[in-house]
């Protein structure tokens, strides 16, 4: 190849240099254009693509080495020259900002931190009523994607489309017949929905044993008797008692669960699946998981008492009538009932004492027959059962505090932690700001030194305040996370999901205060947040000068 | 004398190349080619000896119409006295070490 017709090789390596040397990095521009000069001088195709890879190498060290230099800067300058011009600007370098904010960012992609964020996100989503059905679809769909038997069944009981939610039933318990309780568990408001009766037939064909779906159902015959009542005009409790006592279908409902063979809300279960799931899914929501849970259809607790109490009454009527045998078997059937459901909630570790309130009935009413067929003995062991209620009861209040001074705990931290989330927003926001202003417009407010001098201080501390405000952040959420690594490893049982709920709602709490009842009261509070540490940060570097000037010359 | 600079070996050719004739400009190329040095090398070294102030700069106008100016290399009187220095010391180190050898056999 001659110099007059050199070779595409030779032509490239050359072009390369010289666009090299126009996008060098100007303190070292003059050496890019002595390799691209160089490369004129070299004839061989070859030797100058090897001399073009060479000054490659050389312009990828001097673009690192200025970009070092442009980090150690301070932010906002460009050169040694804009240094010396001698305006006041931000003294912390770029790299000081870069260092600071990419550990915040570490802190915060931490498992802890992660949770953290998902956790409060959910918070201020509740705040704002984010309607869940967009993700509870979402989780649907892909549960149906995957096959995934447990999460169709936990987005069946979420979603309010019941249509859709029983399709996803059907679909959860052809793939794993085990989870045919879940046509009991899923809760439907109002309880004459169209679509509770085709959960209820489900119910009661897969578990016919089982006397919740029969509980269920005649708690649909008792709203609707209700609801009829209360269109006409405010009924008394005695009219609510009579009428739905009254009811026929009501009472043959009723007579069919108190003589089912067993009594199992399911709610372990229920339970077990959202535990499961969140371990499997740790990226669920909590603002999922909790609301799965607390939304389990229970059987309502007055029927069954109502109902105890007409056995009584009408054991009572046999006894007088002289008909022993059937008062006996009456109140065998209560007492029967109430220690199967005692035994659920034993179970459960849910609505302790719904049993043992139910056996009391019984007991009054075994009470009354011994008393009147003269065995004190056996009435003054049933008068002891009458007792045992009251015992537990004061068991279950000691709990309740228990409880309630946990949450006043958790509060605090609560606090420490929605706080701590608006610093971190506010301080990016501040710091991400202040960059981009000196960055973009050096000479930002350089008519007014005042102004440079807080935008300055500002731009310079605002990333150590994101670095301080996500460890008190991740430090502040670590009961949460311990409560929440309780239930996903736990074994189950009340405690793991109270504590769980106490977590919750005491971050829900505290960001509904913060918060206010408004959007715009948010802003004036997160307006306040700022300028209040600007201020305080302002006053404590003018302390500390006043001490440095007032402090005794060597 | 200001920082150091590691002696690489081929910092050493470099040098020598350039102690041939102290007073002579040398082109980058004509530097390359005498020591087989690639300028992803050489480059690096050279404006390492720039910045510690032994190496003079200047250029020099194409001498070819339509070419590009070439910058042209050579040490500074300091930058010799240096370059001598060193490089005594570089053959004193390996005569030392080939001694040692040859004297443990």
């Amino acid at each position: 190849m001659s110099e007059t017709n050199p070779s595409l090789v030779l032509r490239w390596a050359r072009w390369q240099m010289r666009v090299l040397a126009r996008v060098w990095p100007e303190e070292s521009r003059d050496w890019g254009e002595a390799i691209a000069s160089e490369a004129e001088e070299i004839a061989q195709p070859a030797e100058a693509l090897g001399w073009a890879l060479g000054g490659v190498t050389v312009y990828l060290r001097a673009l690192g080495a200025h970009f070092w230099e442009w980090l150690k800067m301070p932010v906002g300058q460009r050169g040694e020259a804009a240094r010396l011009a001698g305006a006041p600007g931000p003294k912390r370098s770029r790299l000081f900002a870069v260092v600071v904010l990419t550990c915040s960012a570490g802190l915060l992609c931490l498992p802890e931190g992660r949770e953290a964020i998902r956790t409060v996100r959910a918070t201020w989503e509740n705040y704002a009523e984010v309607d869940p059905s967009q993700e509870e679809s979402e989780l649907a769909a892909q549960g149906q994607k995957e096959n995934d038997a447990q999460l169709m069944a936990f987005a069946a009981l979420s979603l309010e489309d019941e249509k859709r939610a029983l399709e996803l039933a059907d679909s959860a318990v052809n793939l794993n017949p085990q989870l045919f309780w879940i046509y009991q568990a899923k809760s439907s408001w109002p309880d004459n929905s169209a679509g509770v009766q085709d959960w209820l037939a489900k119910a009661r064909s897969t578990d016919p044993k089982n006397a919740g779906p029969y509980l269920r159902a005649a708690d649909v015959v008792a709203h609707k008797i209700l609801s009829g009542l209360v269109r006409q005009h405010s009924p008394t409790e005695t009219e609510t008692t009579q009428a739905v006592t009254g009811s026929a279908e009501w009472r043959t409902l009723m007579d069919q669960a108190f003589r089912a063979p067993t009594y199992n809300s399911y709610y372990r279960e229920h339970e077990e699946l959202s535990r499961e799931l969140w371990r499997r899914r740790p990226q669920l929501l909590l603002a999922m998981v909790l609301p799965s849970l607390w939304q389990h259809a229970i059987p309502n607790m007055l029927s069954m008492k109502q109902y105890t109490k007409l056995l009584v009454r009408e054991a009572e009527d046999e006894r007088a009538a002289g008909h022993l045998a059937r008062a006996q078997e009456l109140l065998s059937e209560a007492t029967a009932f109430g220690k199967r459901v005692e035994a659920d909630t034993m179970r459960n570790g849910r609505f302790e004492g719904l049993g043992l309130s139910l056996e009391r009935e019984s007991a009054l009413g075994w009470q009354g027959f011994y008393e009147a067929t003269g065995d004190t003995a056996k009435a003054h062991d049933e008068a002891e059962q009458v007792a045992q209620p009251d015992r537990r009861g004061a068991a279950d209040v000691r709990e309740a505090i228990r409880l309630w001074q946990q949450r006043s705990r958790m509060e605090g931290s609560a606090w420490a932690v929605e706080i701590s989330a608006l610093l971190i927003v506010a301080a990016v926001l501040v710091a991400g700001l202040g960059i981009a202003l000196f960055e973009i417009w050096p000479a930002i407010g350089k008519r007014s030194t005042a102004t440079r001098q807080v935008l300055s201080y500002v731009t310079d501390f605002a990333p150590a305040a994101v670095l301080l405000a996500s460890a008190a952040f991740v430090l502040s959420f670590l009961p949460y996370a311990g409560a929440m690594a309780a239930f996903r490893g736990g074994s189950g049982g009340r405690s793991d999901v109270l504590q769980l709920s106490t977590a919750f709602w005491s971050l829900d709490g505290a960001a509904r205060s913060l918060a206010g009842p408004s959007t715009e009261v948010l802003g004036w509070t997160l307006l306040t947040v700022v300028l209040s540490v600007a201020a305080a940060l302002i006053l404590a570097r003018m302390a500390y000068r006043g001490m440095r000037k007032t402090a005794p010359q060597a | 004398m200001g920082l150091r600079i590691r002696l690489s070996r081929q910092t050493i050719e470099i040098l020598q190349m350039l102690l041939l004739r102290p007073g002579h400009w040398q082109h980058g190329y004509a530097i390359s080619k005498a020591t087989g040095i690639a300028s992803g090398t050489l480059y690096p070294i050279l404006m390492r000896l720039e910045k510690l102030g032994w190496l003079e700069t200047s250029w020099e106008d194409a001498r070819v119409p339509g070419r590009p100016p070439r910058h042209q290399y050579r040490l500074s009187p300091s930058g010799r006295e240096w370059a001598k220095q060193e490089l005594r010391a570089a053959r004193e180190t390996k005569f030392g070490k080939v001694a040692a050898r040859e004297a443990h056999g």
